[in-house]
């Protein structure tokens, strides 16, 4: 009787562990794929505006989007298999969701930085041009006056000369 | 004169380049909208019966246009409510309390429409006195379980709220924030629950 107590007992006891350990696994794969994914997916979203405010060209942008929204689809239909029992098939499409979204982050930052060269870039050469330009616009328009009144000059004295030469031959 | 002549120009060309460096602030905003069968505003009951049978099928186009001048992640939830439960709070800016029978997710670019075919119908209800509960909807051809109760069948409503990722708080918000302010879109169309044509 005691034996057969001793061997319920050992075998409750594996039951229990195993049990647990399903349990455990279920739950870690449960959160992996409702939750782990979100917060990159956001990640992913802000870091493509980030990359749109520096001023990323619209194509690229417009790339960034096409691949989000694979990504959604992805998720969804993860959530669909998962609801529908096939896990395995639900992690494969979280898994390509969140190496699509680790690409999409790192291009988007590649973006960001090149877009904040070029905005840099840009407002340096608005800074070095600007004054640049005004000295050229003032030094000819300096000259240009002055030449237009040399010539003026020049023509009121070849009129003045043209009335005392006529003045002269009349007496 | 010379000096004259720098300052103006110095002047007018700081100008052009602050415009042309600096983008023109616009208004932002969404914009939403569903359509009946015929991607018009009419049309939004099969026959203009707005008494709808279960298993007959309703189809209508949901859309929403983004004018907030950059990339959003746009969600668009669906919500069944009876003339009880309260619509969303335009003041308070909070969601309707209804329930929720499906959400439509997409990144949309700026200026850009995304529309899609919204098919629904309802595939069970309960009857309990004068109560008409519906138990189970179908949306674009998914069963989705619910509970949403309405006396006799009357006065149900299917919300359309539109919920935008806050860049601040990092998470979703209903409406959008626009500078300091926050804005909220819905819309809802209303209809009655009755029992199978038998």
């Amino acid at each position: 009787m005691r034996r057969v107590h001793k061997v319920l007992f050992v075998f409750l006891t594996i039951q229990i562990s195993v049990l647990g350990i399903a349990g455990s696994l279920w739950g870690s794969y449960q959160s992996v794929l409702s939750n782990a994914v979100d917060p990159k997916l956001i990640a992913g979203v802000l870091k493509v505006r980030e990359a749109e405010t520096e001023g990323a060209p619209k194509e690229r942008i417009a790339d960034f989007s096409k691949t989000l929204n694979l990504v959604l689809e992805l998720l969804e239909k993860a959530e669909e298999e998962k609801t529908g029992g096939n896990l395995e098939s639900a992690q494969a499409s979280v898994s390509k969701a969140e190496s699509m979204l680790a690409n999409v982050v790192q291009a988007a930052e590649r973006e960001k930085l090149d877009a904040a060269n070029r905005n840099q870039q840009q407002k340096t050469t608005a800074i070095i041009l600007v004054p640049l330009l005004s000295m050229i616009i003032t030094f000819v328009a300096t000259h240009t006056l002055r030449y237009l009144r040399k010539r003026s000059l020049e023509r009121l004295f070849r009129m003045k000369i043209q009335v005392r030469k006529e003045n002269e031959y009349k007496t | 004169m010379s000096a004259a002549i720098f300052l103006s120009s110095l002047a007018i060309l700081s100008m052009i380049a602050y415009v042309s460096l600096v983008p023109r602030p616009k208004e932002q905003f969404f914009q939403i909208y569903v359509l009946g069968e015929s991607k018009m505003a009419e049309k939004y009951y099969p026959d203009n019966n707005p008494n709808i049978a279960t298993k007959i099928k309703v189809k209508w186009h949901l859309g929403a246009t983004n004018f907030m001048g950059s990339l959003q992640y746009v969600v668009l939830k669906v919500k069944l409510a009876n003339s009880t439960i309260p619509a969303p709070d335009d003041v308070n800016k909070l969601p309707s309390p209804g329930t929720l029978v499906k959400e439509f997710q997409r990144v949309m670019m700026d200026n850009e429409t995304w529309e899609f075919p919204f098919t629904w119908s309802i595939e069970n209800v309960r009857l309990t006195r004068e109560t008409l509960i519906i138990t189970s909807m179908a949306v674009n051809d998914r069963t989705v379980s619910i509970a949403s109760q309405a006396k006799n069948g009357q006065n149900y409503r299917l919300i359309v709220e539109i919920w935008t990722l806050d860049q601040l708080d990092q998470k979703m918000i209903f409406g959008w924030r626009a500078g300091n302010d926050r804005k909220v879109a819905w819309l809802q169309i209303w209809f009655n629950a009755t029992l199978p044509k038998s």
